[in-house]
């Protein structure tokens, strides 16, 4: 391929970085506009029309699939191909396979936006999509590996930075992941039957879904954080040591937790345990992540009065330890006896996908778009509004959804004085919910509205009239 | 440490590799592989695979999503019991293809709903959920009761799992049409002589043949063991 | 804690695109929280599997026998007073829990009429109180005893007993 000789600085290739940043913030938009519905169809359910193709059952897989894998997959691989081109010090080893993996990981994202909707669905949590997509996903993957491996190959540094440790680790485990709990026998091109079964069927599941937020939205976005962040407060990493230790523990611990999402359920007494102690033991490692992060900042946050980037790190990597600790707690076998099945575990995942995700991802890209178009940030005052309204949003969504989560708990456990359930009927349940739903859907429609926001300064900054005026605009660099 | 680490992994990138990749697989063999084995919960007596039409009702149950607003699964408490039924047992689900123990019960669960509700009472709840249960905020399906079912949908599935271990013979699958024929007219006489209207193709009689036998083999099996031993349900 | 570190530049640099990191140690906590993890894991799972051998399946059990103690199952065949209150909180159950199959006006729809002079199962109030408890299985009548509990199961019965002869009373 088209090495740069060691005398000429490397060409990076930053088109395919732009791809994957625009693919994010569409998708993104896309993805949250579906939970914003499907939201306002909790709180007043007549909202779906009674039309088949919108009912909350097909478009929630739709919701969490886009923003996982769409808006989360884009982000990082936007992150990823800017990053490990200038951390090895070459460009991406083959262009072909990098245009192939944004191209087929897009049309998988318009064919699953189409299928799922549709009620094309394999039925399982966060892998509902049907076995030719998820051939196809398997392929991309394969590409994007050999890639990935390719440009390691050919690096013009010694050795490999933490951030590409992370990277790799998401490289390798997801499709082993995805492959194992996709194994199924098709009845014809749209349905197919997982070959194992109940219980088995389940833990599978877990594994993966569990380790989906192990490898796909924790270490790549760790991955992210660990160049983007020294790289925009201009500090070193606070431990190097840290760095070693919690990616190794992250590796080996975040595998075994998966049963913690069938805690009281039919699988062996054993497993659940399992499930439950790995998790306790997640904590420090992940929390090493967050020290890194945050420790990383010494000297640095005065900056975060002015720096919408800082800002959105700083709250990203806040909510991360702050999931974390939760994420452990709710997987003690009391604790979750009254937290599952209850919108508490709907706030939990929230505070990790808005709040360290989403933030994290916001502030790649506006670190990310004055430097790829290499013009100024169209309005930086744009960007903190953004930051404010995102923060507020996520505050209102996970408050109300832990309040709402303890009453559901609660009342469906309560027990009069007779002994008899306090409150029988379902109605009761779904009425003292209510008003925590209108205020979720509140909290989601502001994210959203941030999204445009990051939108509009994304193409002002973009493709604006150069001659730059924008109040408050900081210069790229 | 951080010397070892820094000489001997960090500059060799195939060692770190093949060092994730064994450390990622090793929680997941220790807490897979044993289910295969006798380590998994036992296949529970008089636990049936569902009938062509029952499945068929399955597959419309994954198709709608059901599974993200409601559990099949009865945990071990008094309050779980006391409202759904026996709690589940792993057994219970070795014919299930995809599992459906879902993640969030925005409505009540439905592992013991079978035989609770008149196949009427269904038929109602499928129209407007309102009409039996005050407050629902579940969607309204009126497509089921215009969408017709396809047996030689219904035979494919029956094929496929057959092929994942669920016990169909290749003459349940041939006679899949007449069985669910069967069992149609038998729900839909129910249904017109409470004064409703519907025939034998359309999707709601799969739905309700599907819901009216969730848990009930689960729950005379449950019983059955607990009259022999003499223990609480 | 950052004073206690030194700061010491690891000089990787010019392998990190420009990021340099830091020599710092391990924060203290952060092993101690480390360690205790691993040590409170191991000995819950050990604890609770070989030393007090415990499982949901005998929580359960131990959950339901003390229930069994403290809220004793009422003697066969006891019904509710007709009292007014109890009519009154009788109607508010029946209200929530039986119109959508019984109608608001008791005379039938998914399940039977509650107010003429057929009685399936039987029309005593003892008979009442023992149909609601158990249910109809064969006809979808659930078995509201759990759900409900004994006692606003008595209560319901006493209502519907109650409301059976034409023209319907309201209690009092």
């Amino acid at each position: 391929m088209d090495q740069p000789s060691p005398t000429v600085p490397a060409v990076y290739d930053d088109a395919i970085v732009k791809k994957f940043a625009w693919a994010t913030m569409i998708w993104g938009f896309v993805g949250m506009l579906v939970g914003v519905i499907i939201a306002l169809e909790l709180a007043y359910w007549p909202t779906n029309l009674s039309i088949p193709y919108i009912t909350f059952g097909r478009l929630r897989p739709l919701h969490t699939n886009a923003v996982i894998f769409a808006f989360g997959g884009n982000i990082v691989f936007a992150g990823i191909y800017y990053s490990m081109q200038r951390l090895m010090k070459v460009r991406m080893w083959n262009d072909i396979l990098s245009n192939f993996h944004f191209w087929g990981w897009q049309a998988i994202i318009v064919s699953a936006a189409l299928t799922l909707p549709l009620g094309l669905t394999e039925g399982k949590e966060y892998a509902e999509l049907i076995w030719p997509i998820d051939v196809a996903i398997a392929v991309v993957w394969v590409a994007f590996a050999i890639n990935f491996f390719g440009t390691i190959a050919i690096r013009k540094v010694a050795h490999l930075y933490v951030a590409i440790w992370f990277y790799m680790s998401f490289v390798i485990t997801i499709p082993v992941l995805h492959i194992v709990n996709s194994l199924a026998v098709p009845a014809t091109l749209t349905r197919s039957y997982p070959i194992y079964s109940g219980m088995t069927d389940a833990l599978v599941q877990w594994w993966y879904g569990h380790n989906a937020v192990g490898f796909f939205l924790t270490t790549p976005f760790l991955g992210l954080m660990y160049y983007f962040l020294p790289r925009a407060a201009e500090r070193p990493v606070y431990s190097y040591r840290l760095s070693i230790i919690h990616f190794w523990g992250l590796v080996f611990l975040y595998i075994w937790a998966g049963p913690h999402h069938l805690l009281y359920s039919g699988l062996p007494d054993w497993a659940q345990t399992l499930g439950m102690v790995f998790s306790i033991m997640l904590l420090a490692p992940s929390w090493g992540g967050m020290l890194n992060g945050l420790l990383t900042l010494r000297g640095a946050w005065d900056r975060l009065r002015t720096d919408p980037v800082l800002k959105f790190y700083v709250v990203g990597v806040s909510f991360y330890g702050m999931s974390t600790f939760e994420g452990p707690m709710m997987s003690i076998r009391a604790v979750n006896a009254l937290a599952h099945y209850t919108s508490w575990v709907v706030g939990h995942v929230h505070s990790g996908a808005l709040g360290w995700n989403g933030m994290v991802t916001f502030g790649t890209l506006y670190w990310l778009l004055p430097r790829l178009y290499k013009r100024p940030l169209y309005s930086t005052d744009l960007a903190t509004l953004h930051f404010w309204i995102a923060t507020i949003g996520i505050v209102l969504y996970t408050i109300s959804m832990w309040a709402g989560g303890l009453n559901e708990g609660l009342m469906a456990r309560a027990i009069d004085d007779h002994g008899q359930l306090l409150y029988p009927m379902w109605k009761d349940i779904i009425t003292r919910l209510q008003p925590f739903y209108w205020v979720r859907f509140g909290g989601g429609l502001l994210f959203l509205s941030g999204v445009v926001l990051m939108l509009f300064n994304a193409a002002m900054t973009a493709f604006g009239p150069t001659t730059q005026s924008a109040p408050g605009a900081a210069p790229a660099k | 440490m951080s010397n070892f680490h820094r000489d001997n992994i960090e500059p060799r990138s195939v060692v770190m590799a093949v060092l994730t990749t064994v450390l990622i697989s090793i929680g997941g063999l220790v807490e897979i592989v044993p289910l295969f084995t006798s380590a998994g919960p036992p296949p529970m007596d008089g636990i049936k695979p569902l009938t062509a039409l029952e499945i068929t009702g399955r597959d419309i149950y994954l198709r709608e999503g059901c599974y993200v607003c409601h559990s099949q699964m009865v945990r071990p408490f008094r309050s779980e019991t006391l409202r759904y039924g026996p709690w589940s047992r792993g057994g219970e689900y070795v014919y299930d293809h995809p599992f459906q123990l879902g993640s969030r019960r925005t409505g009540p669960d439905l592992a013991r709903v079978g035989s609770k509700y008149p196949d009427s009472w269904h038929f109602e709840h499928m129209a407007d959920a309102r009409q039996t249960s005050d407050g629902s905020i579940m969607p309204k399906y009126p497509w089921l009761f215009e969408w017709t079912i396809d047996p030689a949908q219904t035979q494919a599935t029956m094929l496929a799992l057959s092929r994942v271990g669920v016990p169909y013979t290749e003459a349940q699958i041939a006679s899949a049409p007449a069985d669910m024929k069967t069992q149609a007219t038998k729900i839909v006489t129910g249904l017109t002589a409470a004064g409703y209207d519907t025939t034998e193709d359309k999707e709601i009689v799969a739905v309700i043949a599907y819901l009216q036998q969730l848990g009930v083999n689960a729950r005379a099996s449950i019983e059955a063991e607990q009259a022999k031993t003499g223990g609480t349900k | 804690m950052s004073d206690q570190n030194h700061d010491k530049i690891m000089g990787h640099a010019a392998d990190n695109d420009g990021i340099e990191e830091y020599d710092n140690a391990l924060p203290n906590w952060w092993v101690g929280l480390f360690l205790f993890c691993i040590v409170w894991g191991i000995g819950y799972a050990v604890d609770y599997h070989f030393i007090s051998h415990r499982s949901q399946a005998g929580y359960y059990d131990v959950e339901m026998a003390e229930a069994a103690v403290k809220w004793p199952a009422p003697a066969a065949g006891s019904v509710a007073p007709l009292t007014p209150e109890v009519l009154a909180e009788g109607k508010e159950i029946f209200t929530q829990n039986c119109v959508a199959c019984h109608g608001a006006d008791m005379h039938g729809k998914i399940g039977p009429n509650l107010v003429d002079d057929v009685w399936i199962h039987g029309g005593t109030q003892a008979d009442i109180t023992k149909t609601i408890t158990t249910g109809v299985k064969e006809k979808g009548m659930p078995t509201w005893e759990p759900i409900l509990g004994p006692d606003r199961v008595a209560k319901v019965a006493a209502y519907v007993f109650s409301s059976k002869e034409p023209p319907s009373p309201s209690p009092q």
